[in-house]
């Protein structure tokens, strides 16, 4: 059981890594440029909209980042945590006062020196809610991922429901529980700590 | 630094805010721009930095218009103190302070030793304040770290937008006489905003009455107090209570 845990924490690990990577920047980029934060946001709802055993199994047919294995299912769980990560990113940009931007502006600050040093540490705490919301939803998510030979814990999963053996079903569900419970903990920690600044 | 405002008018949504205004401000003096809410004080303020440019006409910072100068340059030359103070919620006291030196590039050293001093000047013991966030500040502490950190990078104009509006009658009487120390010893040149008579007659060494986007007068406080003019009357009505 055991390597299964850690391939659905790799799993997990891996998707939100690279769906921070990819939707950070772009909510940075878009965050002040509200046409082009439209449409972003909802190709990304778009994503989110797809029930996941549908995009499952939608991916065996596409060539190249699609087929049977861990690779498809890594693809589908970037997209599934496109969205909380990108409209997290936005809403915390947008959300930052506008009497902060005065006095940034007023004190001589470039745009770059505003984002690096008063925007992005202000909106840290909604943009790591975001990563956490994407986290604990992958968990769940990556379960179904063992439907195209993703593996992970949903392959203990999968085989209980096909054995009717609740032993092996719970054998996959309870550890994905007690990740999910750890991961959702963790950034909750992590959120905390960077808004100790706010007023209590 | 010396400033001039040079027949601006300033036009938003097609509406004057502000009409052929005209006046300067010499190093030492400050000027307050008094006027009830929407006369256009505020706005003036902001054309000084450049946060909003005139319609027509020039405002002039150190003998250049500011659409001459470089943006970022100016402003860093200019230092702001804003109503709700402007701190940043996630930086401390010192690095507030700092801020503005470190965007300058100077040496933490000296931007640490500055940050002391000012706060000591400013009445706030640095080692009890220095590591504290604005959050944990009273609104006069919040105030002082305000002024601090506008007078840090040693500013040439000094613009004050409502500084002491938000604050109790003890508080804000406390820091006008600080405000007048540090003007008499720094003396730098000022623009003052308040829609309160009282403090315009305190602190100024010129009073500006602007009433619907007009400089009605630029004078003296002891001219404004024996003036006739109507806007000005009713200000001073307020003394009289």
């Amino acid at each position: 059981m055991f390597p299964l845990v850690l391939e659905h924490i790799w799993l997990v690990f891996a998707a939100t890594a690279i769906a921070s990577c990819l939707a950070i920047p772009v909510g940075v980029a878009i965050s002040h440029r509200p046409s082009l934060a439209r449409w972003f946001l909802s190709g990304a709802s778009v994503a989110q909209t797809v029930p996941s055993l549908a995009l499952f199994g939608f991916l065996i047919a596409i060539p190249v980042v699609g087929g049977i294995g861990p690779r498809p299912a890594l693809v589908a769980l970037i997209a599934y945590a496109l969205l909380p990560i990108l409209s997290n990113t936005v809403t915390g940009l947008r959300n930052v006062d506008p009497g902060l931007r005065e006095a940034g502006l007023a004190m001589g600050m470039t745009a770059s020196q505003f984002l690096r040093r008063v925007e992005l540490p202000l909106a840290a705490p909604t943009i790591v809610a975001g990563v956490r919301i994407a986290a604990v939803t992958t968990v769940g998510t990556a379960a179904i991922a063992a439907a195209i030979g993703g593996g992970g814990l949903g392959v203990l999963i999968f085989r209980g429901l096909a054995n009717v053996d609740t032993g092996d079903i719970l054998r996959g569900a309870l550890p994905a529980a007690v990740i999910a419970m750890i991961t959702d903990g963790g950034f909750s920690w992590i959120e905390k700590r960077l808004s100790h600044y706010w007023p209590s | 630094m010396e400033l001039e405002f040079r027949h601006v008018t300033f036009v938003r949504d097609g509406q004057a805010v502000l009409r052929d205004v005209s006046f300067s401000v010499a190093e030492g003096e400050t000027l307050v721009l008094l006027g009830a809410s929407g006369a256009g004080k505020t706005t003036a303020l902001r054309m000084v930095n450049a946060l909003a440019m005139p319609t027509s006409g020039e405002v002039l910072v150190g003998g250049k218009p500011t659409s001459a100068w470089d943006l970022i340059t100016l402003r860093r030359g200019i230092g702001y103190v804003m109503q709700d103070h402007g701190l940043f919620p996630h930086m401390t006291v010192d690095r507030n302070v700092r801020l503005g030196l470190e965007l300058q590039g100077r040496l933490p050293a000296e931007a640490s030793a500055r940050s002391r001093a000012l706060l000591a000047e400013l009445k706030l013991a640095p080692e009890e304040f220095l590591q504290r966030y604005p959050r944990s500040l009273s609104g006069g502490q919040k105030q002082r770290v305000g002024i601090a950190r506008a007078l840090a990078t040693d500013p040439g104009l000094l613009l004050l937008d409502e500084p002491f509006g938000a604050l109790d009658p003890p508080t804000r009487l406390e820091l006008q006489e600080q405000f007048l120390e540090l003007r008499n010893k720094y003396r730098k040149a000022s623009m003052f905003v308040t829609h309160d008579v009282a403090e315009a007659l305190r602190v100024a060494t010129r009073i500006g009455l602007l009433d619907g986007g007009k400089l009605e007068m630029d004078v003296s406080p002891a001219e404004f107090r024996q003036s006739s003019h109507p806007v000005a009357r009713s200000f001073l009505k307020y003394l009289e209570m």
